[in-house]
């Protein structure tokens, strides 16, 4: 299995909140949590990744760009962005393995081609890894059960299943359509309506029979009755008789006879479907046939030449399988003896090729000799059914086409001289049957028109006519009965296809379903009552629906979560089931960023939340952002330091971006500030609560047990009251740090520190100008020497319960804690 | 297919088809067209045309057998 990509880095310059540059680098911690307070661009992070993923390069929260709304992509880059020349662009660095990948994406302008390593990524995300709290509901409440189906489909890659299951139902509806289609028997009708000259409209075989009756046969011979339209019929026999009778009885037959002979020599027809003319007769097959048999004999000619040797037919014949592949060659010649190292060839290799193109060569002749022996016979057969042709319409002619008469003898005389002498041109042979033709039509539509509409012959063929729609009709019908009999069978089988896939889709569903209750029940405790993903019952004609439920109570059983649970357990459905989503199905790429998940939480929820993080996603890649301090702070001591990055945002400056300051702040980054001629207040302070928080922890401190809505967050003045009082009950005095008199304790108890450098004060340090700040700094560096163990010069404590003092947390040491002696600063 | 359920499609799709086969009564020209055109990993764009147009052929052969050899089911 390839190795899972993970973010390596993620850069921001020019776009969203983020101005200036900045890189988030997950070389060494492959997670990060962002705490900041509302609008100071900790979001414009996970933007970044949206953006860089997104196949539109675009945001979904920035909606479309209309006229005039300034809405769409124009909001990805920061506003200054191009004023200060500064390009927008996000890049990601992408680890798999050891190997990293770059790519850049443009956040300005209408190209903004997604980088090769996002497609690549992107490629393994089956869930979308991004999680915004505010839009979680949106899966829970808004979307129907169809818009939810169709995300789990894919999540789950349903795609194929849901495809025969679309492409069944599709198909049902099409034959189902084709078994109740009419078209066939109305055109019947049409064509019925137009027999009758509209007397019988819709096809009635009484009506058709009666038809025929009184308005055919009737005005003919009263007696001759069909009780039937069919061809046994005794009065259809009857009527076939009398027609042929008065066909002889006016020269219709004779006319026709020859008509029929004139047309088997050569006769043009028009194809009513191509509407292409189509000429027919024994001229045109001879004139074929005979071109055929002179390219055949070309082509035999020419291959002929090319196997001059098929004298040796026999003897390449009986040499191959001496001389075959993987068979041992004689040495010497079989028929004159010669060594074959001494013959011409040379070798049995070059023989075995030798017969090869001879054999090769004779197939080739073999063929053209064969194609020639069959256009032989073609001609032949053609030229007789030519000459055949030619006597019957000669023998047939009377003096009245003495002059036709003539010249189809010459071009007898002419074509039996074949193959000895050239086939004549039929031009002028071709014309004149043309004519003769187009006489003898017009000579029997005038006798058809003097008879008038009643006669014998007109009569069998009206009946024909309704013989034949007879015969379409009963078709039709026929076809009609055996489609809806296969659209029922198609129903049948569809739904036993239906259910075998339901219980595929189901079965993968609790693939899903089972995680998702996992963290569910985590999150809202263990008696939460379990959700079901579910789909519509078997017989609910669209099954393309996804139904979130819960058995609520005895009496509410399967019921919505939105109408009976809470705000946060609704909100805990919807995160549970992404998570569990990102957790199943994107193993490729484990990567989750969760934007201000916990707003809908309680304190304990919160802090159940981070747990999670910890215990079920320690394999994943996370990105956080969050404006709850208390979350931040619960993920900090529930999460492997080695494995996340904290920071926060300490400010936004609109001219620069977020300004952030990482979670630990060393003394070399205050210094720095100054050596800048920056103000480190911001620092000073964060650094100071860093380690009065640390060291509070490490001397487990008492802290005292607050109202709800504050349960854990704790002030820096609290903390140091309660760090003091510890040290007053341990009988403990830091001793006093020169010049201030151990200000330092006491101005945190007094919460002087929390507004330094913010306001101007009337306290200790003025106007919190940088020399105060040093000034201050180095109180603070001198009270802080103090914590460290005495025998091995460690900081880090512990204080087990049963213990007044703190003891070093150094395995090897765990010396009782003593004040050291101050170290000069 | 990357589908993390163990049974690959096409096998889930194959034995689908033969237990269709296999059921008592069922109709095996039809059967087979679906088995043939739809019941398949990836189905072409026009499996539902292709299908359609299979089982109107199949109507009309059993309809007018002058083949009888070709009518199944």
């Amino acid at each position: 299995m390839a190795d899972p990509y993970f973010l390596h880095s993620l850069s921001l310059s020019g776009f969203r909140a983020f101005l200036e540059p900045k890189t988030f680098d997950f070389s060494k911690k492959r997670c990060l949590a962002i705490f900041a307070p509302n609008g100071s661009g900790k979001s414009s992070v996970i933007d970044a990744l949206e953006f860089i993923l997104s196949t539109d390069g675009t945001l979904e929260k920035l909606g479309q760009r209309a006229i005039n709304n300034q809405a769409g992509p124009l909001a990805l880059a920061h506003n200054l962005a191009e004023e200060a020349e500064i390009a927008s662009t996000v890049t990601i660095g992408v680890v798999s393995g050891k190997d990293v990948t770059d790519g850049s994406r443009p956040a300005m302008g209408s190209k903004r081609p997604i980088p090769v390593v996002a497609t690549t990524v992107n490629a393994h995300f089956t869930v979308p890894p991004i999680i915004r709290g505010h839009a979680l509901r949106t899966f829970v409440e808004i979307h129907t059960p169809e818009q939810r189906y169709t995300d789990v489909a894919k999540w789950l890659q349903l795609g194929p299943l849901v495809e025969v299951q679309k492409n069944i139902r599709s198909l049902r509806t099409q034959v189902k359509a084709a078994a109740d289609d009419e078209t066939a028997l109305q055109r019947v009708d049409s064509q019925l309506a137009k027999e009758t000259a509209q007397a019988v409209k819709t096809w009635d075989s009484e009506a058709v029979l009666d038809y025929a009756n009184v308005s055919v046969l009737a005005p003919l011979d009263p007696a001759l009755t069909l009780l039937a339209v069919a061809t046994d019929d005794p009065a259809y026999l009857e009527l076939e008789s009398r027609s042929k009778a008065e066909e002889n009885r006016i020269g219709l037959a004779g006319l026709r006879q020859i008509r029929k002979t004139a047309a088997a020599l050569r006769a043009e027809a028009t194809d009513t479907e191509s509407g292409e003319t189509v000429v027919t007769g024994v001229i045109p097959t001879f004139a074929t046939a005979v071109a055929a048999l002179s390219a055949a004999e070309s082509k035999e000619a020419e291959e002929r030449g090319k196997a001059a040797s098929t004298m040796f037919q026999a003897l390449w014949k009986a040499a191959e399988p001496l001389f075959a592949e993987g068979v041992a060659a004689p040495d010497i010649c079989p028929v004159c003896e010669t060594p074959i190292v001494d013959t011409a060839a040379g070798s049995a290799h070059t023989i075995r090729g030798h017969i090869a193109k001879h054999l090769e060569e004779l197939a080739d002749y073999a063929a053209a000799k064969k194609a020639l022996d069959v256009a032989k016979s073609a001609a032949i057969k053609a030229h007789t059914q030519l000459a055949a042709a030619l006597a019957g319409l000669i023998g047939l002619l009377g003096d009245g086409e003495a002059a036709l008469k003539v010249d189809l003898i010459a071009y007898q005389t002419a074509i039996d001289g074949w193959p000895g002498t050239a086939v004549p041109a039929p031009a002028d042979i071709v014309v004149a049957i043309a004519k003769l033709l187009a006489t003898l039509d017009q000579a029997i539509a005038d006798i058809g028109s003097k008879q008038g509409d009643h006669t014998y012959i007109k009569a069998k063929a009206k009946i024909d006519g309704l013989l034949e729609l007879q015969t379409e009709r009963d078709l039709a019908l026929r076809t009609r009965d055996e489609l809806a009999k296969l659209s029922n069978a198609l129903a049948a089988q569809s739904t036993f296809v239906s259910t075998e896939i339901r219980k595929k889709v189901q079965a993968l569903l609790d693939k899903l379903q089972t995680p998702m209750n996992d963290i569910y029940k985590l999150i809202q405790g263990a008696g939460a009552a379990p959700i079901r993903l579910e789909l519509p019952a078997e017989d609910d004609i669209n099954q393309q629906r996804l139904n979130l439920l819960i058995d609520f109570a005895e009496n509410r059983a399967g019921v919505q979560p939105g109408g009976y649970l809470s705000d946060s357990q609704v909100h805990s459905v919807a995160l549970a089931l992404r998570m569990a989503a990102i957790k199943q199905f994107n193993t490729g790429a484990p990567i989750l960023a969760l934007d201000d998940i916990v707003t809908s939480y309680d304190a304990d929820h919160r802090r159940t939340i981070a747990g999670l993080i910890a215990t079920m996603f320690g394999d994943c890649q996370i990105l956080i952002t969050t404006h709850d301090e208390r979350f931040f702070n619960y993920l900090k001591d529930q999460l492997e330091a080695n494995a996340w990055h904290f920071t926060r945002i300490i400010g936004f400056d609109p001219a620069y971006g977020p300004r952030f300051a990482n979670h630990k702040v060393s003394d070399e980054m205050i210094e720095a500030r100054w050596e800048e001629g920056q103000s480190a207040a911001n620092e000073m302070r964060q650094a100071e609560e860093e380690w009065l928080l640390g060291i509070c922890r490490d001397f487990g401190v008492s802290v005292r047990i607050r109202a709800l809505e504050r349960a854990y967050s704790y002030e820096r003045s609290e903390l140091a009251s309660a760090l003091a009082g510890l040290l007053k009950d341990a009988k403990l005095a830091p001793a006093p740090v020169p010049g201030v008199n151990n200000r330092f304790l006491d101005s945190l108890v007094k919460g002087e520190i929390e507004n330094f450098g913010s306001h101007f004060q009337d306290g200790p340090y003025g106007d919190g100008s940088i020399g105060d700040e040093k000034t201050r700094w180095e109180e603070f560096k001198t009270f802080r020497s103090q914590f460290a163990c005495k025998k091995c010069g460690r900081t880090r404590f512990q204080r087990p319960f049963t213990l007044k003092k703190p003891v070093c947390a150094h395995d090897g040491c765990e010396a009782q804690f003593e004040f050291a002696a101050i170290q000069a600063q | 297919m990357t589908t993390a359920d163990e049974e690959a499609l096409s096998d889930f799709f194959g034995n689908l088809g033969m237990m269709l086969r296999g059921k008592e009564g069922v109709d095996i020209g039809l059967a087979d067209i679906l088995a043939e055109h739809l019941l398949v990993a990836a189905p072409t764009v026009d499996a539902v045309a292709i299908s359609k147009a299979a089982i109107l052929k199949l109507a009309s052969e059993r309809a007018n057998p002058s083949n009888p050899e070709m009518v199944s089911g």
